[in-house]
């Protein structure tokens, strides 16, 4: 390969980009660009409107069962220790501990 | 009205406001796609930055000019517009017919006279395109900007989200990959 051959390659290249003409901007460009941000923007729209009608209609369900589920796990967690408590202070219930202990 | 302005009232549901933004920046970011990518495809580039501007608008901060933070989405939109054209890379050089090659065959290997007449001739955008296209899509954007274009490094850096010296090492690798890509082009 020749290095001379290939500057003047280089340059000629470089030369023909300088030369190139910006593409002019199309006559609709801005009514076309336009079109489709509208379009997104009443889909996106749509999307908060429907998002929000079912916030509104199942907020005092879910609430609901949120407190629901709160409270189970609350009062299942009280049985739980209740009966861990009367475990260890059992007689039966000591031996066993006692026997699992080292 | 600036654009900082536009951009608040778009932000507070007035979309029609976004046109102003088209009209005002559609000539500047038409000249970037026109360079960065094929000229029958600009326009369509510089539609998919604005979508993309308008669908991203909330993050503009306007701690820079929205035109830089434009010129961003652009490039950006350029490059994955190469990334979506990888396979056009596998592209032969001998695919781009006889004129290609006797264009390059008529290139002088002594002085550089006679140069502007072979840049005007149509086969040197061709062979540039192909040549540019073998190059990965940043490596492009990057050389078109710096070697080509002759912008500011410091300016090339603020558009990439680089910093300065990863933009002279990019810039001198694609450079270096596109004289390997011209000198095997010529060895053909």
């Amino acid at each position: 390969m020749d290095d001379r051959r290939l500057d003047n390659l280089e340059q000629a290249l470089l030369r023909s980009f300088r030369a190139r003409q910006s593409a002019p901007v199309p006559a609709n460009f801005t009514a076309s660009v336009m079109r489709e941000v509208r379009q997104k923007a009443e889909r996106g729209a749509s999307f908060l409107d429907v998002f929000s009608l079912v916030a509104r209609r199942f907020a005092p369900v879910g609430a609901l069962a949120a407190t629901a589920v709160c409270g189970y796990a609350q009062f299942m967690d009280k049985v739980f220790n209740q009966a861990v408590l009367s475990l260890s202070m059992h007689s039966t219930a000591g031996i066993t501990l006692a026997g699992l202990m080292p | 009205m600036n654009d900082a302005e536009i951009v608040r009232r778009v932000l507070d549901g007035d979309v029609n406001a976004f046109a102003q933004l088209v009209d005002a920046h559609s000539a500047q970011i038409m000249s970037i796609t026109s360079r960065h990518v094929p000229q029958d495809r600009a326009a369509e580039v510089a539609h998919e930055t604005f979508v993309r501007a308008f669908e991203r608008l909330g993050t503009f901060k306007g701690e820079s000019p929205f035109v830089h933070w434009l010129t961003r989405i652009a490039l950006r939109r350029c490059a994955d517009f190469w990334r979506g054209r990888a396979k056009s890379r596998e592209t032969v050089f001998s695919a781009l017919g006889t004129g290609a090659r006797e264009w390059i065959e008529s290139i002088p290997d002594s002085s550089d006279a006679g140069l502007e007449v072979h840049a005007e001739r149509s086969e040197a955008g061709v062979i540039l395109d192909w040549a540019m296209s073998q190059l990965a899509p940043d490596d492009k954007l990057v050389l078109t900007m710096t070697h080509m274009d002759g912008q500011a490094l410091s300016d090339v850096a603020e558009f990439m989200g680089w910093s300065l010296s990863k933009v002279k090492v990019r810039s001198h690798r694609a450079r270096r990959k596109l004289r390997d890509v011209l000198g095997r082009m010529l060895d053909e």
